[in-house]
Order: C-alpha cells, then structure tokens, then sequence
C-alpha cells in the first residue's frame, strides 16, 4: 500500500493537513497542493496513482481541472476522487460526467476516505491490468493471423513450385506472373487485398498442368491436334483442383478462364469482353507477356520491341485493352528488360557455389523439381543437402525423420513450458536448433538458437514468449516438407 | 571396418553420423541415452563412441564420467558432440579424456578428423 502516490489538492491548508495525515498513517504517500493550477503543473512531471481535488478552489475550480487532466493524454488516466461539502445530485452528475472515480464529503470521516481511495487504486488497477491483457490478446490474435497468412502463401507458392517444376520451360513462371498481374492490379488501382489476390491467382492459374502428361507438356516438335486437344483440358483440371478451395473460390475462377480471349474466341467456355473477371482478364495479359519474355520449347525469350506489337496487335480481340495498356506502359518502363525469366535465377547450390542445372537428364528434373519446392516451402535445400553429403535420398531420409520427430519436439517443449522446466526446454531447443540446421531449416534453426540462448540465462518469459511463433513456423515448414515429398513420392 | 556407437537421444543426429560412417565403409549402432549408450558399449564393444552432451535426464558429460569410473569401459575412445562448440566444452572434455568435441549438425570431414584421431 505504502508504494501508492495519492496527490491532494485544496486551497485550504487545514483540510489538506487532516488527509495528508489520515493517508499517511495507512501508508500512502501523499504530495499536498495549495490549487488547480498547481496541479497541473505538477502532473507534467508526477503521475500519481490517485488525485483528490477538492471541488471549490480560488482560481481554476476542481471542474475546470478535471476538464484539462482528462484533456491531457498522459494524466487522462489517473482516477480522480472529487472532496466536495455540496451534498447535492446536481455537483455529482456533473462531476462524475466530467470524469470523476467517486465523492468524499467534507469533513472527512477517516474510514470513508480510506476505503473510498483504496476501492478506487485497485479498481484503476484492475482496468489497467485488463486492458493491458485485452492488448496483448489483440496482438496474439494479430500474430496468429499473421502466421495462417503466411502458411497459406507457403503451400500455395510450393504448389506453384511443384507446377512450374513439371515443365522444363517454366521454371518460374507461375510467380512471374502473379508478379506481374499484382503490379497491373497495383497500375489500375485495385485496392492492396485485391492485389493480393490476384497474386495468389497467378500463382496457381496454371495449377492443371499437373494432370499432363510430361511428355506432352515437355515436346519440343508440334503437338498433334490430339494432344493440343488435352493440353487444352488443363484449365478443367485447374478448376477441379482448386474448386474445393472455398475460402478463395477466385483460385479456381482464374485457373478455369486464363485461356478465355477477350473477343469471345478463347477456350473453354468462350466467354466474352466482360463476362471474363477483371482479374482473370489481368492475368491473360501477364501470362503471355511472361510466355513470349522466356523460353520455351518452340522460342527464345523475344525482344521488347516484339512482344510490344504483339501486345498491341491483340488490343481488343486477345487481351482487355485497358490491361494490355498498362504492360505496354510497364514494358516501357522497363529500360533494362529486366521483366522476364531469370536462367540464374533457380540454380541448386552447394557450399556457396552455383551449381547450373544444364545437362538435365529425367533424373536431374527430378531431384531439381523436388529441391526447387522445398525452396519455395522456405528451406535452404543447399545447407540441407551439403549435410546430408549431396546425397538426395538420404535428405528425403533425413526429411522424413524430421517430419516424423516434429510432433514429438513439440511436445516435449510444450510440456517443460508447461510445467516450467527450462533445464529440460534448454536440451530440447537445443536439438531442434541442430535438426533443423540438419534439413535447411535455417530460420527454425535461429530461432531455436535465439531460445536456447534466453533458456540459458534463465529468462523465462522470453522463452514463453519465443516458443508459439517457432512452433507455428515448424508445422508451417513440416507442412511443406510433407507436401514435397507426396507430390515427388516419396513418402513411404 | 569399424564399429562406431552413437549416443544421441536425437534420432536425426543418429541417423546422420550413420549415414556418414556408412559411406566411409564402417558400421553404426545407435543408443538414445545414456543407460542404453553404457550397455552397449560393453555388448557391442564400439571402436569409437559419439557421444552428444546435451540429453534429457543424463547429459553426456554424466555419461563419460559413469564410462571412466568403469573399470570395464575405463578406456573407451569417446568423442563428444553438441550444437555449439566453445572453450569450456573443450577443455572439459579434454579433463575426460575425450578424443575432442565434433560441432552438430556432424560434417563428413570433422568426423573423419576423429576417426583418424581414434586410429580408425
């Protein structure tokens, strides 16, 4: 009790002398002002964790003070507990409605002023605490939100991964895309979620191509009219795939449509102008610049200039003329040609050094489709892959284990938190810091570093604090691990 | 061809140092604590035991003392293991007669260093 501060103010001398010492003797400490004015000047420097002010005073009255305590952010917040002789309804409404905690009535019965201040501390405290507690939840809830986010975004980006990793000549294209489609979407004033979501559609417009054949995705003469026939089914398939998504039913939408032309002349339902979704329409545009910008069986990566006619040329009839403008600006924009397929841009590497994936043969495409998605899942696969001697089975192996231990690290951490054993948490974030070091998990591995670092000093609540986002970001990576190794078979 | 014995309570690290050892042409058996490790090391009669410090229940530390104090294992080739490696750890190991401490995740080449040290 004795650690509260009460401030009392009253012009008259004898009053603040009787509270000074009915506060005292309960061990409050109290700082006595002759006005209003002198308390004000003294809240800018003490904040106190009670003011009494009395409610008639010469100069500013206790109405006027109260109006600029509350006016004052940094005070608003301390309760105040008016001294008032006027026993009528008319001081109290208008003083509680100024801002006031409670009323003691002058002359001061000591109980009454005692239980009066100490109710009024705890229940200031008690708010204090809540809504302390209220912000901290909002922030949990945020953190929380923030990570499904980024889950989602990592099991989409390693499904992109997986579909650009089945053709030779794709590599990338799926982000490139809905890169591409985002900065149109950004051009044409599409609010940031939509950006967003767009970006999500590029990325898995192409998501059918899963269901064909590699040897027809990946021919390098003309295709027979049978198999542009099933080339043409993979919109179908995309939707299939993504339909089932219903938090996004829009995923599905661009995966049924990107093929649909502007003129009504596209396939598969030969939509026409607006029946196509402006998102969709934006996607079209930035999936055949980034086709004529990058390799591909039957092409090189084209020249500006020609992919500006062809762009130009499609105006009305291939494209919405209001997107293609925005490319042709972009591409103008772009004076380095900086927009399209990147060969060195998906290169496995090995203790630093680039290794070019040129002479790939089936095995090669392979165990490159495969570390090219556990890249996209968030693992540093050349770290992972330098530990487990280049040796690609035995990191599936290792892989394995990982995901398989998971749920058990979890545990065992949950349950030293639990039960506040940080001797025994210390061993466990130990080795999910060398384990996840192990497979390329390289942020799990420094943030697990992070908490073995405050287990050893002893700091509890940085490792209560610490432990939920690693959790959260290992079943993240589990999560994408597994999904890898199911779409390349690996899992036994 | 040698036998090496793995201490580790982490499957993952077991597994890794095996595979290692495998490829350079030895054999691996694994133990996930310290009971386990001591026993094995008398049935098996490892030509080098790894053996990583920070365990649940008995660290490795524990462990190599209970080894020494053993007349029957007195005399075992060990070598420590744990995620970071400093001075301290060292030199503790040195004062056990460990062969030295490898840094984990286990790397071919530092193993092979320990082998070599061991005579293997």
């Amino acid at each position: 009790m004795k650690d509260y501060l009460i401030a009392v103010a009253d012009d008259d001398k004898g009053n603040l002398k009787v509270a000074k010492r009915i506060l005292s003797i309960y061990g409050y400490r109290v700082d006595c002002l002759s006005s209003g004015e002198e308390l004000l000047e003294y809240v800018k420097g003490i904040k106190p964790d009670l003011i009494l002010l009395d409610v008639h005073m010469t100069g500013i009255d206790g109405f006027d003070t109260i109006h600029k305590l509350k006016a004052d952010p940094s005070a608003r917040n301390i309760p105040v507990i008016f001294l008032t002789a006027d026993d009528d309804a008319e001081t109290e409404t208008k003083a509680l409605s100024a801002g006031a905690a409670d009323f003691v009535g002058k002359p001061f019965v000591a109980s009454v002023l005692l239980l009066r201040v100490k109710n009024t501390i705890e229940l200031n405290k008690l708010q204090t605490d809540l809504k302390k507690e209220a912000k901290k939840l909002s922030a949990d809830f945020l953190e929380e939100h923030r990570r499904n986010e980024r889950l989602s975004m990592q099991v989409v980006k390693a499904l992109a991964g997986a579909v650009d990793a089945k053709d030779n000549y794709t590599n990338g294209h799926s982000t490139r895309v809905a890169e591409y489609s985002r900065e149109i979407a950004r051009s044409a004033g599409f609010s940031e979620k939509d950006q967003d979501k767009i970006y999500m559609m590029g990325l898995l417009h192409d998501v059918g191509k899963i269901g064909m054949p590699d040897s027809v995705m990946n021919k390098p003469t003309k295709l027979t009219p049978e198999e542009y026939e099933l080339i043409k089914s993979h919109p179908a398939v995309g939707c299939d795939i993504l339909k089932n998504i219903t938090e996004m039913p829009d995923l599905a939408v661009a995966a049924k449509w990107h093929h649909e032309r502007y003129d009504g002349t596209g396939y598969p339902d030969g939509l026409k102008g607006e029946e196509i979704p402006k998102e969709v329409r934006i996607i079209s545009v930035a999936d055949a610049y980034d086709a004529m910008s990058s390799r591909r069986s039957y092409h090189d990566v084209f020249a500006q200039e020609y992919i500006k006619s062809e762009l130009i040329n499609g105006k009305g009839t291939q494209f919405d003329p209001v997107y293609a403008d925005i490319m042709l600006e972009m591409i103008d924009e772009d004076t380095e040609y900086s927009m399209r397929e990147d060969p060195d841009a998906y290169m496995v590497g090995d203790d630093g050094v680039a290794v070019e994936q040129t002479n790939r043969n089936d095995d090669n495409d392979f165990v490159f489709g495969f570390l090219s998605m556990l890249e996209a899942g968030g693992l540093d696969t050349a770290v992972g892959m330098k530990y487990c001697m280049n040796d690609t089975e035995f990191y599936a192996e290792m892989l394995t284990e990982f995901t398989r231990g998971s749920d058990d690290r979890i545990r065992h951490l949950e349950e030293c938190l639990a039960c506040g054993n940080i001797e025994q948490y210390r061993t466990h974030i130990h080795s999910l810091k060398s384990s996840s070091k192990t497979v390329g998990a390289m942020d799990i591995s420094e943030q697990a570093r992070v908490l073995e670092e405050a287990a050893k000093a002893g700091d509890g609540r940085a490792v209560i604090d610490g432990t939920p986002a690693v959790v959260a970001d290992l079943r993240a990576i589990v999560g994408s691990i597994l999904m890898a190794m199911s779409i390349y078979g690996l899992t036994d | 061809m040698s036998k090496v014995l793995i201490i580790d309570d982490d499957a993952m690290a077991v597994r890794m140092a095996g595979f290692i050892l495998k490829k350079k042409g030895h054999t691996a058996v694994g133990a996930e604590n310290g009971s386990e490790g001591r026993a094995k090391l008398l049935s098996e009669k490892p030509a080098l035991t790894l053996l990583d410090i920070e365990m649940p229940d008995e660290n490795g530390m524990d462990v190599l003392k209970a080894i020494r104090a053993d007349a029957l294992t007195a005399d075992a080739k060990v070598c420590l293991m744990t995620g970071t490696v400093d001075d301290k750890v060292l030199s503790a190991a040195a004062e056990l007669g460990a062969l030295g401490c490898l840094e984990k995740p286990v790397q071919a080449q530092a193993l092979e260093d320990v082998l070599k040290k061991a005579g293997i």
